[in-house]
């Protein structure tokens, strides 16, 4: 039996969904523009999010499980400038003792900047789907340049070796048709999220089984414009009824729409279930990510930690306290995320 | 059954992380179990218990980045005495470990009623002393010289000066009145050893109010084992207990609230609330602490 036992619950991962949502909902919207030339364009952005969840399962995959990430604010505004124009003003009866009695109108023509502004109001409407699914590993680096050094002094002696360098330059060199510079610049990219000292290390990786993220989700995006449309026609053809009845129509209506965003997305639900079964991206951009965070995630851990485990650092020139961990385990279950190890 | 059925997040850490965990720092840190005096500090192995000693494994890490093994102490001052002479002496927390319910770790003296009750655990704590004792020849050979005792009889024309005229020090004056700086000459073979063993079963008790709950450690029992007379040994376990239940337990205290973190103003972590389902958190069982976590939206 493990001595340490941490474990988290599928709720808990939902929980922690919902508190994302709220804390998006609090976020003030982004805003930005750039000119270029006479033309200019501006944005302003905000997050929602508006579905998902996320399940763990008896495969031992962490799924989540469309996700759905609402732009709302989004305002997009498209701006012109012309060329200023003035004129007029010129004097036709001078005063003979000195200034202007009569002068001509003076007109002064896209004098504003930008003269021609079209915002485009999306808000509400566009949406990002992603769902995927995702394992946890974990394993040991011991490292050879360690060689017969103590835990402590392992802790203190800086990694000046190559040996996660060359292991990152040989498992990069399997891509075909990569250039030698380009293996070598990939993999000296990522030694530094790496290396420290000569320590064993616990480390724990992450792998995409397959996901799928759609920038726009047609379906839901689909429904999103047809549940704003039905809402203005509902203020707008009873607008004299209370706008609490017209609340509980919109109410009423939303079942419709969502069985609507249903059936429009069951393809992408279908090719998700495929994606699960076959363990792969559909997409080329899908494929291509998975690809790229399965072959990062195969060097770099998304966490590690010394082992022995420095739990009481060094004070006042005393060395530091090493407590071996062992046996460390990442199961995941149906009910939940469990990591458990013992200290030695 | 899941470990998170009633709770969010579940933790659990088994009595051997902290008995390895002292193991460790009695291997690493062992200043902090020894003190003695110099001839102590620099021959650890005149220590009483050399168990924990040998434990450290000085020629490769302790020794190596050159830690100390005892923390120095200054010499035993002698009552009464005025010179530089001082007594050597070693103190050492020899062990240190921790049994949750049920008992399988230590063996509980008969006085604490094993076995552990539920929801308890006991504490055991070793502490060995050690006096190098100087021979009898030795000391009088370096006492002081005092002149004789001359008794002034009062005929009522003389006053008492203050001080007598042997140089002693006034009846009020302090036992102590120089820090020794000079150890007795050390004899191995006068280096007088004793440890003792102190067994304490306690628990964790919710206390206050629902809407400000606290977590206390209370004190169930104590007991030194085989000091004799058992009356002395009586009377130092009521000294202990009153000190740990009046003084030391009351600080030791833990306002619940204060755990609840807030994450974002929008995600709350505390302790999972007692039910049926957890009737206590944190729990002590199947040789394990348990802590029980929710998280409220």
């Amino acid at each position: 039996m493990a001595t340490v036992t941490v474990a988290v619950n599928e709720r808990a991962f939902n929980d922690i969904v919902m508190a994302a949502a709220k804390y998006l909902e609090s976020v003030p919207p982004f805003s930005g523009s750039g000119s270029f030339g006479p033309f200019s364009a501006g944005y302003t952005i905000g997050f929602k999010l508006t579905g998902g969840s996320i399940d763990l399962t008896s495969t031992g995959r962490v799924h989540f499980d469309e996700l759905h990430v609402t732009y709302d604010p989004l305002i997009l505004t498209l701006g012109l400038d012309l060329p200023h124009i003035q004129f007029g003003g010129e004097c036709i009866i001078p005063n003979p003792f000195g200034g202007c009695i009569l002068r001509l109108p003076e007109v002064d023509l896209f004098g504003a900047n930008p003269d021609i502004s079209i915002p485009i109001n999306l808000s509400n409407t566009i949406v990002s789907e992603f769902s995927g699914e995702f394992t946890v590993s974990n394993s040991k680096q011991v490292l050879v340049a360690k060689g017969s050094l103590r835990p402590h002094a392992a802790h203190i002696t800086t990694d000046t070796s190559n040996e996660i360098r060359d292991r990152f330059r040989t498992i990069v060199g399997t891509i075909p048709f990569l250039p030698a510079s380009a293996v070598n610049s990939i993999a000296d990219a990522l030694v530094p999220f790496v290396k420290t000292n000569l320590a064993d290390k616990w480390q724990f990786f992450l792998r995409d089984v397959w996901h799928d993220l759609e920038l726009i989700s047609i379906s839901d995006t689909a429904v999103n414009i047809l549940q704003n449309l039905s809402d203005r026609f509902i203020d707008a053809i009873l607008a004299p009824v209370p706008s609490a009845v017209r609340g509980i129509i919109k109410v009423m209506l939303i079942p419709i729409f969502d069985a609507l965003a249903a059936v429009l997305d069951f393809g992408d639900d279908a090719l998700e279930w495929l994606s699960s079964q076959l363990q792969i991206s559909f997409g080329l951009f899908d494929l291509l990510a998975q690809l790229v965070i399965n072959f990062v995630g195969l060097m770099v851990p998304f966490y590690q930690f010394e082992n022995p485990y420095p739990m009481i650092e060094d004070s006042s020139g005393l060395i530091p306290v090493l407590v071996p961990i062992e046996n460390v385990a990442v199961v995941v279950n149906d009910d939940e995320f469990v990591a458990s190890a013992d200290i030695v | 059954m899941a470990l998170t059925d009633h709770c969010d997040i579940f933790a659990s850490v088994h009595e051997q992380s902290f008995n390895n965990i002292v193991l460790q720092l009695q291997a690493q840190r062992p200043s902090l179990f020894n003190y003695g005096t110099m001839t102590f500090a620099s021959h650890p192995e005149l220590l009483c218990n050399q168990t924990i000693i040998k434990r450290i494994d000085p020629e490769v890490e302790v020794g190596v980045f050159d830690n100390p093994v005892v923390s120095e102490q200054p010499l035993l001052a002698i009552p009464g005495y005025s010179g530089p002479f001082g007594l050597e002496y070693c103190l050492q927390l020899a062990e240190l470990s921790i049994d949750f319910h049920p008992s399988n770790v230590h063996t509980l003296p008969a006085a604490l009623a094993p076995p552990l009750p539920e929801q308890r655990f006991s504490l055991k704590g070793r502490a060995c002393a050690g006096l190098n004792c100087p021979s009898t020849d030795l000391l009088i050979k370096l006492a002081p010289n005092e002149r004789a005792f001359s008794p002034v009889i009062d005929t009522g024309t003389h006053r008492q000066p203050a001080r007598d005229p042997a140089g002693n020090p006034p009846k009020d004056a302090p036992l102590v009145t120089q820090t020794p700086t000079r150890p007795f000459p050390f004899n191995r073979e006068g280096i007088i050893c004793f440890c003792l063993d102190l067994f304490a079963v306690l628990h964790l008790e919710r206390e206050g109010s629902a809407a400000a709950p606290i977590i206390s450690l209370r004190l169930d029992n104590l007991e030194i084992v085989d000091i004799e007379p058992v009356r002395l040994e009586n009377a130092v376990e009521c000294f202990l207990k009153t000190i740990l239940i009046m003084s030391v337990l009351p600080k030791v205290k833990l306002a619940l609230n204060a755990l609840i973190l807030s994450v974002g103003k929008v995600l709350t972590i505390g302790p999972t609330p007692i039910s049926a389902a957890v009737p206590f958190n944190p729990a002590i069982e199947n040789d394990q602490i348990k802590v029980f976590v929710s998280l409220t939206v």
